[in-house]
């Protein structure tokens, strides 16, 4: 028959290794989850975001309106490339913007950004293309969005 | 005090609220609604792992809640006192 004593200390090494193992696994189930399972998209951009113009002169600022969404409140990256299509299809990037933002959390925003098309830019048809990088729960996200192609020529009105 | 100080402080204060928690709740039991011993033990178990279940499903399903580590502690050290069945 066993002690009052020895009863007791089995039953705190009891909660001792219960404790123990609930907290691993209460911790390492929702990093598991989220890093290998959760494929959901917390910022979402309705694409092609669009432009004002369809025809743009180098070093004119192209607007983009953009209209997100967002579940969730968080700091994001992004780095913005323009884009040239030649006729063969072969893509040349040029980063025009890179920085922080917030995102907020948020239904069909309507955002209008700038972007300055840089004054060396030459003719042809081109579109925007920026990636977000965002965190949940200490894992990386990315997000990419594009814009509608626009032109750009030598003096235009 | 630095932070790693405070919570191993912390986690001992949790472990052992946790099991007066559960000798006081296992006593209301058997008080409350004439359960057997066994029966309020029992009770208790699985009823402290499903609300560790909620919580951790709610953890999975809402990305901006997390369940400290000190409350699965606590709750494991509950479920862990009452599991122990001596003979």
């Amino acid at each position: 028959m066993q002690t009052l004593d020895q009863k007791l200390a089995k039953r705190i090494i009891s909660s001792i290794v219960f404790a123990l193992c609930f907290s691993v696994v209460g911790n390492t189930l929702p990093d598991i989850y989220y890093e290998h399972i959760d494929q959901t998209e917390y910022y979402t951009i309705k694409q092609p975001a669009m432009t004002q113009k369809q025809y743009y002169n180098p070093c004119e600022v192209v607007v983009v309106e953009i209209i997100r969404s967002a579940t969730i409140n968080a700091t994001a990256e992004s780095q913005v490339e323009l884009i040239l299509l030649d006729e063969k299809g072969v893509q040349t990037k040029k980063k025009i913007s890179e920085g922080e933002f917030n995102i907020e959390r948020s239904t069909d925003q309507a955002i209008q950004i700038p972007f300055e098309l840089p004054c060396s830019t030459t003719e042809g048809k081109y579109y925007i293309q920026a990636l977000v990088k965002y965190e949940i729960r200490n894992v990386p996200k990315i997000y990419v969005w594009r814009s509608e192609e626009f032109v750009v020529k030598t003096e235009v009105n | 005090m630095d932070t790693n100080t405070q919570t191993i402080i912390t986690a001992i204060i949790f472990f052992v609220l946790g099991n007066i928690t559960g000798y006081f709740l296992h006593d209301l039991l058997k008080k409350t609604f004439n359960m057997t011993e066994e029966a309020s033990k029992n009770f208790l178990l699985v009823f402290v792992t499903v609300i560790w279940s909620i919580a951790m499903l709610v953890s999975l399903t809402n990305v901006t809640y997390e369940v400290p580590v000190a409350v699965h502690g606590i709750l494991g050290a509950i479920v862990g006192f009452f599991f122990y069945k001596p003979k």
